[in-house]
């Protein structure tokens, strides 16, 4: 059988529950809480540095990525400008080269054409003189007499230009 | 002694509200609940005294943990209702789920057959009456001190005047609406448990043992409710419109 006492009311035992309770908490609020606080607080800003320290990370990264394109993109044009500037001097110095050659190979065609201009002149006047000397060994043989030397080269020297430039 | 047990029951007065009482100049002190709040006390200040000697910013051991998990959780709720007006709440939410907590929880230690040795301070109403009264203290202050002493009074008037006598009741009422479902369930739960020590020793570990693993649960809940009505109040008092 339940027994039916007047458990639902209050007695001074209120008081010193509330002592235990305020005292509990007075400790509590004053020694503990702000520990763990504190505790949870660090925690939280060194996560927060963590994080901060891995966003300036990859801040840096991209900087460093953005600048090795760049530099990646100077050397190119750098590059494409020293081919270009080769090529051209190179056509330069081809341009420069066949000029020379030209020249050298017209110097050289103009003094064939004159070495071979002297040499027929050359070759003309001893035709001419053996044309001479046999004209007049064959005269001689000929008329058997002896002219006179220096008159009949005289008169050969004529017929051979007449021959030559009827010959031209 | 033969025969069904039913007779054998039936002959048994259980102690329901009876309390080894001391009177001290006429007034009345249960010292059965006084001895139960020491002990849940001093279990309160140590884990919390304990974790503040050594609390670290680093990994955080489990009793720590469970301290830190409880600050977060209360924290979060007080910013989430009330935000900057915070004031007192926050300590007074977190050791109240503490306190209640380890208190609702020395029911379930074997203490005897009629669990005389250690009963739950909550299962005596003049523990969560006692909790109750300085929750009350705290969020009237503060509605006094954020609204003033006639803003206070005025909120009583609206949103009409007619409705001034049911927001009186209304506000009284709080404090012992709180106190009374912290007691009523954590003293059902102790008649609960001296209902099923009546049953033979050889049966009665089972639903014994199954009850109070279900109290655990009971004890988690009623300190969870017991906080957040807590800062509820506090929200309303401290809130511009609140009532």
């Amino acid at each position: 059988m339940l027994a039916v006492t007047d458990f639902l009311l209050p007695n001074a035992t209120f008081f010193a529950e509330l002592v235990a309770f305020l005292v509990v908490l007075g400790v509590l609020a004053k020694w503990v809480l702000p520990y763990i606080s504190k505790a949870m607080a660090e925690r939280q800003a060194e996560i927060l540095q963590g994080i901060e320290a891995g966003d300036e990370g990859r801040r840096l990264l991209q900087e460093a990525r953005a600048e090795r394109e760049r530099l990646l993109e100077e050397a190119r044009a750098e590059g494409r400008l020293i081919v270009e500037q080769a090529t051209k001097v190179a056509g330069q110095a081809k341009e420069e080269i066949l000029a020379n050659a030209r020249e050298e190979a017209a110097r050289l065609l103009a003094r064939a054409e004159s070495a071979i201009q002297r040499s027929t002149e050359l070759a003309n006047e001893e035709v001419r003189r053996n044309l001479v000397e046999l004209v007049m060994a064959a005269a001689e043989r000929v008329i058997g007499a002896e002219l006179d030397a220096a008159h009949h080269r005289r008169l050969i020297e004529e017929a051979a230009a007449e021959l030559e430039s009827s010959a031209s | 002694m033969s025969g069904v047990p039913v007779p054998v029951i039936a002959s048994i007065s259980l102690p329901v509200g009876k309390f080894v009482q001391a009177r001290v100049d006429g007034f009345t002190f249960n010292l059965d609940t006084i001895w139960s709040t020491g002990v849940a006390a001093l279990v309160v200040l140590a884990l919390g005294l304990a974790v503040a000697r050594s609390a670290s910013k680093h990994v955080p051991g489990k009793l720590q943990l469970f301290w830190e998990v409880v600050v977060d959780a209360v924290q979060k709720q007080v910013e989430q209702s009330i935000g900057s007006k915070a004031g007192p709440v926050v300590p007074l939410a977190i050791v109240l789920f503490v306190f209640i907590f380890v208190a609702n929880l020395l029911e379930i230690i074997p203490s005897g057959a009629r669990q005389v040795a250690l009963p739950s301070p909550t299962a005596d109403i003049n523990t969560p009456l006692a909790m109750a009264a300085v929750v009350f203290v705290v969020y009237t202050s503060a509605a006094f001190k954020h609204k003033g002493i006639s803003g206070y009074f005025r909120r009583y008037l609206q949103p009409s005047w007619w409705l001034l006598p049911i927001n009186v009741v209304e506000e009284l009422v709080k404090p012992f609406t709180l106190s009374l479902r912290l007691f009523g369930n954590l003293f059902s739960g102790g008649l609960m448990i001296m209902l099923l020590s009546l049953l033979p020793a050889w049966i009665s570990w089972l639903p014994t043992g199954l009850w109070k693993l279900f109290d655990m649960g009971i004890g988690v809940i009623q300190a969870l409710i017991f906080s957040l009505l807590t800062i509820l109040y506090y929200e309303a008092a401290v809130s511009a419109e609140g009532h």
